[in-house]
């Protein structure tokens, strides 16, 4: 336990003192949540809802997708790698890292989505199963993040990434309804679409089975490739 | 801390591509002080790399007190490392990254005696990518210090310190020897060696060619060279001979070239020869006395029985 709580210590402190790092993180899904005037004209919960998973999956895209595959060869890490701690031990550290800075990061768009509004209509018991809600869908595209980046070559990253992160909160709900089409039989499936699938039921105070596999079936996922991933780096990028 | 723990590499093999870094690469070290020498490229960074799992060997074991060496497994606990290319994150403070390590190991040291021990009390709020190379080095050995471990490996620990920074890290490290702990050490530097070693191996290709101790290499170190052109020199090689029969006598271009152990013996018999001028006396360097240790054995390894 010690050993995590001090990875992801030094992982905050790391990045919190990057504002290259930080700021775009921060600042682009408040942008678009205020920028465009539908969302503060007519306030809604589930759009703050789309934006807040937003922004937790940019957070865990680029903290890990981008940051592992690029910096997994730098020395420190590889240092860092002979230290004895487990592999599991070092995963939820960096998991729990990304779910504290997708906390910090959600805070200036509940800033901006209370002003507007958009929080009046929940409910204690509503926001309780929400924030669980953000905090499953967290860990699971946190596991995502951390299974790109470690099988994703470095100098791909950032358009890979790219790549994954735009079409999936489209296809997942996460700017609004997905427009009826093809994309509507897909939407529930995807590991987006389950999150916000989820957050609306919670939302509603309603059980949401499918959702709740879907994710947790794409959790497993993620978990295992995340493991092979990191295991695949001990044995062929440091070898 | 007293132990009875060994360290061993046996018949490790590692490439990278078609390099072999590694190649058989056998030792065995018990508690102590051992300097690996080697030039660079020997393969003294690698086996320390397999030792501490930041590398995995393509064949062979090695063994930290009898248990196979895996990546942050049970053997990392008991030992402490400082890498030669060791970086660390810009924005990290120098006692962050010790606190880090610390949390590692089940009875670290206090991070803030550490750092006073290696002399980074005063930056201990300063953020990694502030320092200097030395001070980084410096918080390489604090990294390899804090967890308390009966094991410890430098890699070129004395690279970038300055004249008094060297004698404080050579303090540190005869403490950690006369403690009863295996420390190995990868050092250019001919001072550390003599003024450290309980144990020297000399690496060369990949392989352990030589395990001696350290009185063994001043006595080779002990060997001059004698230098003068041969031009008008007559009759000068009888003469060498004579006073050394172990001189080896060598001629190039021109010049003749006496390794001796009794080089003023040497030198002033061939004073006395006729057209026999411009003498001069060299002492080997170290990687002239590694390169002679090297070859020696080599020659003894391959010569027929």
């Amino acid at each position: 336990m010690t050993v995590i709580i001090a990875t992801v210590r030094l992982q905050v402190i790391e990045l919190v003192r990057l504002p290259a790092f930080l700021l775009p993180l921060a600042a682009f899904p408040t942008m678009l949540y205020v920028l465009l005037p539908a969302n503060l004209a007519r306030p809604s919960l589930l759009t703050l809802l789309g934006y807040l998973a937003f922004a937790i999956l940019g957070t865990m895209m680029f903290q890990f997708g981008v940051g592992i595959a690029t910096g997994r060869n730098d020395p420190w890490t590889i240092y860092t790698q002979t230290l004895p701690t487990r592999a599991v031990q070092r995963i939820v550290a960096l998991v729990g890292a990304g779910i504290a800075f997708s906390a910090l990061f959600c805070v200036p768009l509940v800033v901006a989505g209370s002003a507007s509004g958009a929080l009046r209509a929940a409910t204690p018991g509503a926001i309780a199963l929400i924030i669980l809600a953000l905090l499953l869908g967290a860990v699971v595209h946190g596991l995502f993040g951390l299974s790109l980046g470690f099988w994703l070559p470095a100098r791909g990253a950032v358009g890979i990434t790219n790549l994954v992160y735009f079409p999936l909160s489209y296809v997942g709900g996460l700017f609004g309804p997905v427009a009826p089409g093809p994309l509507t039989e897909i939407h529930p499936w995807t590991p987006t679409g389950g999150w916000m699938d989820l957050l609306h039921a919670s939302a509603s105070g309603e059980f949401a089975g499918r959702p709740m596999l879907v994710l947790a079936g794409y959790a497993a996922a993620f978990g295992a490739a995340t493991l092979v991933g990191y295991l695949r780096v001990e044995r062929t990028v440091y070898a | 801390m007293r132990n009875e723990l060994s360290v061993a590499w046996r018949d490790v093999r590692k490439s990278f591509g078609r390099r072999a870094a590694l190649d058989r690469f056998t030792l065995e070290a018990g508690p102590g002080i051992h300097c690996l020498l080697g030039d660079n490229g020997a393969g003294k960074s690698t086996a320390f790399a397999v030792l501490t799992g930041a590398r995995r060997p393509d064949a062979g074991d090695v063994l930290v007190g009898g248990e196979r060496v895996r990546r942050g497994g049970a053997t990392a606990r008991l030992i402490g490392s400082a890498p030669q290319s060791l970086s660390y994150p810009p924005t990290v403070r120098v006692r962050e990254v010790v606190d880090y390590v610390a949390a590692h190991y089940a009875a670290p040291a206090p991070t803030a005696a550490i750092l006073d021990r290696v002399g980074l009390t005063a930056l201990a709020r300063r953020s990694c990518g502030g320092l200097s190379g030395g001070e980084a080095r410096r918080l390489a050995l604090a990294c390899a210090l804090v967890g308390d471990t009966p094991v410890v490996v430098l890699d070129e620990p004395s690279a970038g310190l300055d004249r008094s920074g060297q004698g404080e890290l050579r303090e540190i490290i005869r403490g950690l020897g006369s403690a009863g702990r295996i420390v190995l050490l990868a050092s250019h530097d001919l001072a550390d060696v003599e003024a450290l070693a309980d144990r020297v191996w000399v690496v060369a290709a990949g392989r352990v060619v030589l395990g001696t101790d350290p009185d063994d290499i001043t006595r080779r170190l002990g060997t001059r060279r004698i230098r003068f052109p041969i031009a008008r020199a007559v009759g000068w090689k009888p003469v060498a001979v004579r006073v050394d029969p172990e001189a080896v006598v060598s001629e190039a271009a021109g010049t003749a070239i006496i390794s001796t152990t009794r080089a003023d013996a040497v030198a002033r018999e061939l004073l006395g020869v006729d057209g026999l001028a411009d003498l001069t006396i060299e002492r080997p360097t170290l990687g002239e006395a590694i390169d002679q240790l090297a070859l020696a054995t080599r020659d003894a390894t391959d010569a027929p029985a």
